[in-house]
Protein backbone atom coordinates (compact mmCIF):
# COMPACT_ATOMS: atom_id res chain seq x y z
CA UNK A 1 0.00 0.00 0.00
CA UNK A 2 2.79 2.35 0.93
CA UNK A 3 4.71 1.56 -2.20
CA UNK A 4 1.77 1.93 -4.57
CA UNK A 5 0.88 5.29 -3.15
CA UNK A 6 4.44 6.51 -3.49
CA UNK A 7 4.44 5.44 -7.13
CA UNK A 8 1.23 7.32 -7.73
CA UNK A 9 2.59 10.41 -6.07
CA UNK A 10 5.82 10.34 -8.04
CA UNK A 11 4.12 9.58 -11.34
CA UNK A 12 1.12 11.29 -12.92
CA UNK A 13 0.71 13.69 -10.07
CA UNK A 14 4.11 15.28 -10.53
CA UNK A 15 2.88 17.94 -12.90
CA UNK A 16 -0.15 18.52 -10.71
CA UNK A 17 2.08 18.88 -7.68
CA UNK A 18 4.29 21.34 -9.51
CA UNK A 19 1.22 23.26 -10.57
CA UNK A 20 -0.09 23.32 -7.01
CA UNK A 21 3.30 24.48 -5.79
CA UNK A 22 3.30 27.27 -8.35
CA UNK A 23 -0.14 28.37 -7.22
CA UNK A 24 0.87 28.27 -3.56
CA UNK A 25 3.93 30.39 -4.25
CA UNK A 26 1.74 33.19 -5.61
CA UNK A 27 -0.80 33.01 -2.83
CA UNK A 28 -0.47 35.71 -0.20
CA UNK A 29 0.72 34.63 3.22
CA UNK A 30 -1.50 35.27 6.27
CA UNK A 31 0.76 38.20 7.18
CA UNK A 32 0.36 39.68 3.73
CA UNK A 33 -3.39 39.23 3.87
CA UNK A 34 -3.60 40.97 7.23
CA UNK A 35 -1.35 43.79 6.02
CA UNK A 36 -3.52 44.21 2.93
CA UNK A 37 -6.71 44.29 4.98
CA UNK A 38 -5.21 46.88 7.29
CA UNK A 39 -4.12 49.00 4.34
CA UNK A 40 -7.58 48.85 2.78
CA UNK A 41 -9.15 49.78 6.14
CA UNK A 42 -6.74 52.68 6.50
CA UNK A 43 -7.46 53.81 2.96
CA UNK A 44 -11.18 53.57 3.59
CA UNK A 45 -10.77 55.86 6.55
CA UNK A 46 -8.75 58.32 4.46
CA UNK A 47 -11.50 58.32 1.81
CA UNK A 48 -13.97 59.22 4.55
CA UNK A 49 -11.81 62.18 5.49
CA UNK A 50 -11.63 63.58 1.95
CA UNK A 51 -13.44 66.80 1.08
CA UNK A 52 -16.98 66.17 -0.14
CA UNK A 53 -16.19 66.75 -3.83
CA UNK A 54 -13.21 64.41 -3.82
CA UNK A 55 -15.08 61.75 -1.88
CA UNK A 56 -17.90 62.00 -4.40
CA UNK A 57 -15.45 61.35 -7.22
CA UNK A 58 -14.07 58.27 -5.46
CA UNK A 59 -17.56 56.97 -4.85
CA UNK A 60 -18.59 57.42 -8.47
CA UNK A 61 -15.43 55.77 -9.75
CA UNK A 62 -14.81 52.98 -7.27
CA UNK A 63 -18.16 52.27 -5.65
CA UNK A 64 -20.33 52.77 -8.73
CA UNK A 65 -17.67 51.85 -11.29
CA UNK A 66 -18.48 54.71 -13.66
CA UNK A 67 -16.35 55.77 -16.62
CA UNK A 68 -14.96 59.30 -16.89
CA UNK A 69 -17.76 60.24 -19.31
CA UNK A 70 -20.49 59.22 -16.85
CA UNK A 71 -18.72 60.89 -13.94
CA UNK A 72 -18.48 64.03 -16.04
CA UNK A 73 -22.23 64.00 -16.59
CA UNK A 74 -22.94 63.41 -12.91
CA UNK A 75 -20.58 66.07 -11.60
CA UNK A 76 -20.46 68.71 -14.32
CA UNK A 77 -16.69 68.42 -14.56
CA UNK A 78 -15.11 68.07 -17.99
CA UNK A 79 -13.88 64.57 -18.85
CA UNK A 80 -10.26 65.69 -18.72
CA UNK A 81 -10.89 67.33 -15.37
CA UNK A 82 -12.30 64.11 -14.00
CA UNK A 83 -9.01 62.37 -14.76
CA UNK A 84 -7.00 65.26 -13.37
CA UNK A 85 -9.02 65.43 -10.15
CA UNK A 86 -8.95 61.66 -9.61
CA UNK A 87 -5.21 61.72 -10.11
CA UNK A 88 -4.90 64.40 -7.44
CA UNK A 89 -7.10 62.36 -5.12
CA UNK A 90 -4.98 59.24 -5.58
CA UNK A 91 -1.85 61.21 -4.80
CA UNK A 92 -3.46 62.66 -1.70
CA UNK A 93 -4.57 59.24 -0.50
CA UNK A 94 -1.15 57.76 -1.22
CA UNK A 95 0.45 60.49 0.85
CA UNK A 96 -1.86 59.56 3.71
CA UNK A 97 -0.91 55.92 3.69
CA UNK A 98 2.25 54.76 5.32
CA UNK A 99 4.96 54.93 2.66
CA UNK A 100 6.30 51.54 3.69
CA UNK A 101 2.89 50.01 2.99
CA UNK A 102 2.89 51.38 -0.53
CA UNK A 103 6.46 50.35 -1.17
CA UNK A 104 5.80 46.83 0.13
CA UNK A 105 2.74 46.47 -2.06
CA UNK A 106 4.44 47.71 -5.19
CA UNK A 107 7.42 45.46 -4.56
CA UNK A 108 5.14 42.47 -4.09
CA UNK A 109 3.20 43.22 -7.28
CA UNK A 110 6.43 43.70 -9.18
CA UNK A 111 7.72 40.30 -8.01
CA UNK A 112 4.57 38.67 -9.38
CA UNK B 1 9.77 56.90 -6.32
CA UNK B 2 6.22 57.28 -5.04
CA UNK B 3 3.16 59.13 -6.32
CA UNK B 4 4.29 62.22 -4.44
CA UNK B 5 7.95 62.07 -5.38
CA UNK B 6 7.79 62.55 -9.11
CA UNK B 7 9.54 65.77 -10.03
CA UNK B 8 11.01 64.05 -13.09
CA UNK B 9 7.56 63.49 -14.62
CA UNK B 10 5.49 66.40 -15.83
CA UNK B 11 1.90 66.62 -14.68
CA UNK B 12 0.40 65.97 -18.09
CA UNK B 13 2.29 62.69 -18.39
CA UNK B 14 1.23 61.69 -14.88
CA UNK B 15 -2.42 62.22 -15.81
CA UNK B 16 -1.97 60.26 -19.03
CA UNK B 17 -0.59 57.34 -17.02
CA UNK B 18 -3.48 57.72 -14.60
CA UNK B 19 -5.92 57.49 -17.52
CA UNK B 20 -4.16 54.34 -18.68
CA UNK B 21 -4.55 52.75 -15.25
CA UNK B 22 -8.22 53.73 -15.21
CA UNK B 23 -8.80 52.08 -18.59
CA UNK B 24 -9.62 55.40 -20.20
CA UNK B 25 -6.73 55.54 -22.66
CA UNK B 26 -7.21 54.73 -26.34
CA UNK B 27 -5.26 51.88 -27.94
CA UNK B 28 -2.98 54.41 -29.62
CA UNK B 29 -2.40 56.25 -26.36
CA UNK B 30 -1.75 52.96 -24.56
CA UNK B 31 0.90 51.99 -27.13
CA UNK B 32 2.54 55.39 -26.86
CA UNK B 33 2.70 55.22 -23.09
CA UNK B 34 4.03 51.68 -23.05
CA UNK B 35 6.78 52.75 -25.41
CA UNK B 36 7.63 55.64 -23.12
CA UNK B 37 7.68 53.37 -20.09
CA UNK B 38 10.13 51.06 -21.82
CA UNK B 39 12.40 54.02 -22.38
CA UNK B 40 12.01 55.68 -18.98
CA UNK B 41 12.13 53.53 -15.87
CA UNK B 42 10.68 56.29 -13.68
CA UNK B 43 7.50 56.23 -15.75
CA UNK B 44 7.13 52.49 -15.30
CA UNK B 45 7.68 52.89 -11.56
CA UNK B 46 5.10 55.67 -11.36
CA UNK B 47 2.65 53.53 -13.34
CA UNK B 48 3.14 50.65 -10.89
CA UNK B 49 2.42 52.93 -7.94
CA UNK B 50 -0.73 54.17 -9.63
CA UNK B 51 -1.81 50.61 -10.33
CA UNK B 52 -1.23 49.64 -6.71
CA UNK B 53 -3.27 52.56 -5.36
CA UNK B 54 -5.97 51.86 -7.93
CA UNK B 55 -6.11 48.20 -6.83
CA UNK B 56 -6.43 49.20 -3.19
CA UNK B 57 -9.26 51.58 -4.01
CA UNK B 58 -11.02 48.88 -6.01
CA UNK B 59 -10.92 46.78 -2.82
CA UNK B 60 -12.22 49.73 -0.82
CA UNK B 61 -15.03 50.11 -3.35
CA UNK B 62 -16.14 46.53 -2.77
CA UNK B 63 -17.26 47.48 0.73
CA UNK B 64 -20.06 49.76 1.83
CA UNK B 65 -20.09 53.32 0.57
CA UNK B 66 -18.05 55.68 2.73
CA UNK B 67 -20.24 58.67 3.50
CA UNK B 68 -18.01 60.73 5.72
CA UNK B 69 -15.22 60.53 8.25
CA UNK B 70 -17.59 59.78 11.13
CA UNK B 71 -18.94 56.78 9.28
CA UNK B 72 -15.44 55.56 8.66
CA UNK B 73 -14.61 55.87 12.34
CA UNK B 74 -17.39 53.45 13.23
CA UNK B 75 -15.33 50.77 11.52
CA UNK B 76 -12.83 51.04 14.36
CA UNK B 77 -15.25 49.04 16.45
CA UNK B 78 -14.50 46.08 14.21
CA UNK B 79 -10.76 46.30 14.63
CA UNK B 80 -9.03 43.95 17.02
CA UNK B 81 -7.34 45.48 20.00
CA UNK B 82 -3.55 45.59 19.89
CA UNK B 83 -3.38 42.79 22.47
CA UNK B 84 -5.74 40.49 20.57
CA UNK B 85 -4.09 41.30 17.28
CA UNK B 86 -0.66 40.33 18.65
CA UNK B 87 -2.08 37.06 19.97
CA UNK B 88 -3.62 36.31 16.57
CA UNK B 89 -0.38 37.10 14.77
CA UNK B 90 1.50 34.88 17.21
CA UNK B 91 -0.80 31.99 16.34
CA UNK B 92 -0.38 32.61 12.62
CA UNK B 93 3.39 32.77 13.06
CA UNK B 94 3.43 29.54 15.03
CA UNK B 95 4.89 31.29 18.06
CA UNK B 96 2.21 30.18 20.48
CA UNK B 97 3.63 28.95 23.77
CA UNK B 98 0.38 28.02 25.41
CA UNK B 99 -0.27 24.64 26.97
CA UNK B 100 -0.62 21.82 24.45
CA UNK B 101 -4.13 21.18 23.28
CA UNK B 102 -5.31 17.63 22.84
CA UNK B 103 -6.72 16.94 19.42
CA UNK B 104 -7.56 13.99 17.24
CA UNK B 105 -9.08 12.29 20.27
CA UNK B 106 -11.41 10.12 18.21
CA UNK B 107 -9.59 10.14 14.92
CA UNK B 108 -7.50 7.43 13.41
CA UNK B 109 -4.40 8.23 11.44
CA UNK B 110 -2.32 5.85 9.43
CA UNK B 111 1.35 6.63 9.10
CA UNK B 112 3.20 6.00 5.92
CA UNK B 113 6.17 8.22 6.48
CA UNK B 114 7.93 9.69 9.43
CA UNK B 115 6.73 13.14 8.54
CA UNK B 116 3.18 11.85 8.32
CA UNK B 117 3.56 10.46 11.80
CA UNK B 118 4.72 13.81 13.07
CA UNK B 119 2.00 15.61 11.18
CA UNK B 120 -0.62 13.32 12.59
CA UNK B 121 0.54 14.27 16.04
CA UNK B 122 -0.43 17.82 15.34
CA UNK B 123 2.83 19.40 14.37
CA UNK B 124 2.04 20.70 10.92
CA UNK B 125 5.56 21.71 10.10
CA UNK B 126 7.05 19.51 7.40
CA UNK B 127 10.48 20.20 8.86
CA UNK B 128 10.37 18.12 11.97
CA UNK B 129 12.72 15.80 13.74
CA UNK B 130 11.14 12.90 15.54
CA UNK B 131 13.04 11.04 18.25
CA UNK B 132 11.73 8.23 20.34
CA UNK B 133 12.53 8.61 24.04
CA UNK B 134 10.55 5.72 25.45
CA UNK B 135 8.32 2.91 24.38
CA UNK B 136 8.71 1.97 20.75
CA UNK B 137 10.75 3.58 18.04
CA UNK B 138 9.01 5.68 15.45
CA UNK B 139 10.37 3.40 12.76
CA UNK B 140 8.74 0.48 14.52
CA UNK B 141 5.46 2.31 14.37
CA UNK B 142 5.96 2.89 10.68
CA UNK B 143 6.98 -0.65 9.89
CA UNK B 144 3.87 -1.93 11.63
CA UNK B 145 1.54 0.38 9.73
CA UNK B 146 0.62 1.84 13.08
CA UNK B 147 -2.72 3.45 13.56
CA UNK B 148 -2.71 6.35 15.93
CA UNK B 149 -5.69 6.51 18.20
CA UNK B 150 -4.58 9.29 20.49
CA UNK B 151 -2.13 12.14 20.10
CA UNK B 152 -1.40 15.47 21.65
CA UNK B 153 -0.92 18.60 19.64
CA UNK B 154 2.02 20.85 20.34
CA UNK B 155 2.74 24.34 19.01
CA UNK B 156 5.07 24.47 16.06
CA UNK B 157 8.62 25.36 16.94
CA UNK B 158 8.52 23.94 20.43
CA UNK B 159 9.82 20.78 22.03
CA UNK B 160 7.45 18.50 23.80
CA UNK B 161 6.92 14.91 24.66
CA UNK B 162 3.91 13.45 23.00
CA UNK B 163 2.10 10.35 24.09
CA UNK B 164 0.72 8.34 21.23
CA UNK B 165 -1.09 5.08 21.40
CA UNK B 166 -0.79 2.69 18.52
CA UNK B 167 -3.71 0.34 18.38
CA UNK B 168 -1.87 -2.48 16.69
CA UNK B 169 1.02 -2.35 19.13
CA UNK B 170 -1.25 -2.26 22.14
CA UNK B 171 1.13 -0.12 24.07
CA UNK B 172 2.05 3.46 24.54
CA UNK B 173 5.24 5.20 23.58
CA UNK B 174 6.63 8.64 24.01
CA UNK B 175 8.14 10.54 21.12
CA UNK B 176 9.83 13.87 21.15
CA UNK B 177 9.35 16.06 18.14
CA UNK B 178 11.18 19.23 17.33
CA UNK B 179 9.61 21.57 14.83
CA UNK B 180 11.94 24.08 13.28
Amino acid sequence: MRKSRRETLSGDNDSQAESDQAIRSTEPTPDELIAHMETVAQLRQLVGELPEKDRRLVQLKYFEGLKYRDISQRTGLTISNVGFRLHQVLKKLAAGLLPRVIEAGVKKNHER
Amino acid sequence: MSLNDNSMIDTELQVRLMNLVMGEASDFERDQLQLLMEQRAELASYYQHLQHMHGLLVDVGQGDVVSDANAAQTDDAWKLSVDKREKLLAVLDGKVTAEPVTVFACQRHQFETRSALVASMGNRSSRCRCECTAGVDADELLSNEAVCTRATRIPRGTNAEIAIEASNLRRECRVTTRGY
